[in-house]
């Protein structure tokens, strides 16, 4: 009991130990990206893409967090955005719909190839049923409101 | 010099609503993701999971999957894609098995603590775990229909 008690509790200080160390750097980068119009301009480069999916351009730094590091810290980018009311929950859904089905790209990825599977198969398919899933949640929801 | 000084003062103004940020962001996830690691870290202690995997094991084969990778199945929906792997690795399995499986794992995975993520998202959590949940076994299915005997 004491042993898993002790386990738990390092694991746990480990994760929100990581969590921290992710998320400040990323909030960080993203005020400063925005308050030099950097973020305007990478959302200008893949305004298509992003149209096509439903998403608005402020859901676009939650999704490129995400997509490279994982949902949760996605989540953590968003969660802030939402509380200046920056992001609906229309939006926050198509998000977490894409990014369910798409995140942790590198480090899934490369913990599989490593175990021996072939490297496309795993990322080609996922990206795919993103982009298919996504805009049709997109066009649902936008049907019916 | 007079026309560096606003630049600065301001990027020092965006550093620090960037820590603000983060800390109600971190602090935010905290909450969510203490009392989930907690709850999951008693399932593993407490050996339920090797019971759900056993009742799984008969259906792998849909999969193209060896029975004894259902346990690595039920770590990765419940704990993470590391303890998966490390239930895995020692079970010899082919190139063609570890795609399946790393497709299968890669869609869903993780859904204690990334659905209640998702509910603090206010993002239907419901929606996006069946998704998750049913496109990953939906992807399992296909590619061992699709996939060549050997990769």
């Amino acid at each position: 009991m004491i042993d898993f008690a002790v386990a738990t509790s390092l694991g746990l200080i480990k994760l929100l130990g990581m969590v921290f160390v992710i998320i400040m750097p990323l909030m960080i980068a993203l005020e400063i990206s925005r308050g030099y119009g950097i973020l305007e301009k990478i959302v200008k480069g893949i305004a298509p893409a992003i149209e096509f999916l439903g998403f608005k351009k402020d859901s676009v730094f939650p999704l490129l967090a995400g997509m490279l590091f994982g949902i949760s810290y996605g989540a953590g980018v968003l969660i802030g955005e939402t509380k200046k009311g920056r992001i609906g929950s229309d939006q926050a859904f198509l998000v977490a719909v894409f990014l369910g089905l798409f995140h942790a790209i590198m480090e899934d990825t490369l913990l599989f190839v490593a175990q021996g599977a072939v490297w496309w198969i795993l990322v080609l398919p996922r990206l795919l049923l993103a982009v298919i899933v996504t805009s049709i949640a997109a066009r649902t929801i936008g049907s019916r409101s | 010099m007079s026309a560096v000084k606003p630049v600065d003062r301001s990027l020092i103004q965006l550093i620090l609503e960037g820590v603000r940020q983060g800390m109600y962001s971190f602090l935010a996830l905290l909450k969510i993701m203490a009392p989930v690691y907690v709850f999951v870290s008693l399932l593993k202690h407490l050996e339920i999971l090797g019971i759900i995997s056993d009742h799984l094991t008969p259906y792998m084969k849909y999969f193209g999957l060896p029975g004894g990778t259902a346990l690595a199945i039920v770590l990765g929906w419940t704990i993470n894609i590391y303890a998966a792997i490390a239930a895995f690795a020692g079970l010899g399995l082919t190139a063609r098995q570890v795609t399946i499986l790393g497709v299968m794992l890669g869609i869903s995975h993780t859904h204690f603590m990334e659905t209640a993520v998702v509910a603090r998202m206010n993002a239907r959590p419901w929606v996006v775990f069946s998704l998750r949940m049913i496109v990953g076994l939906g992807m399992g299915f296909l590619l061992n229909l699709l996939l060549p005997e050997t990769l």
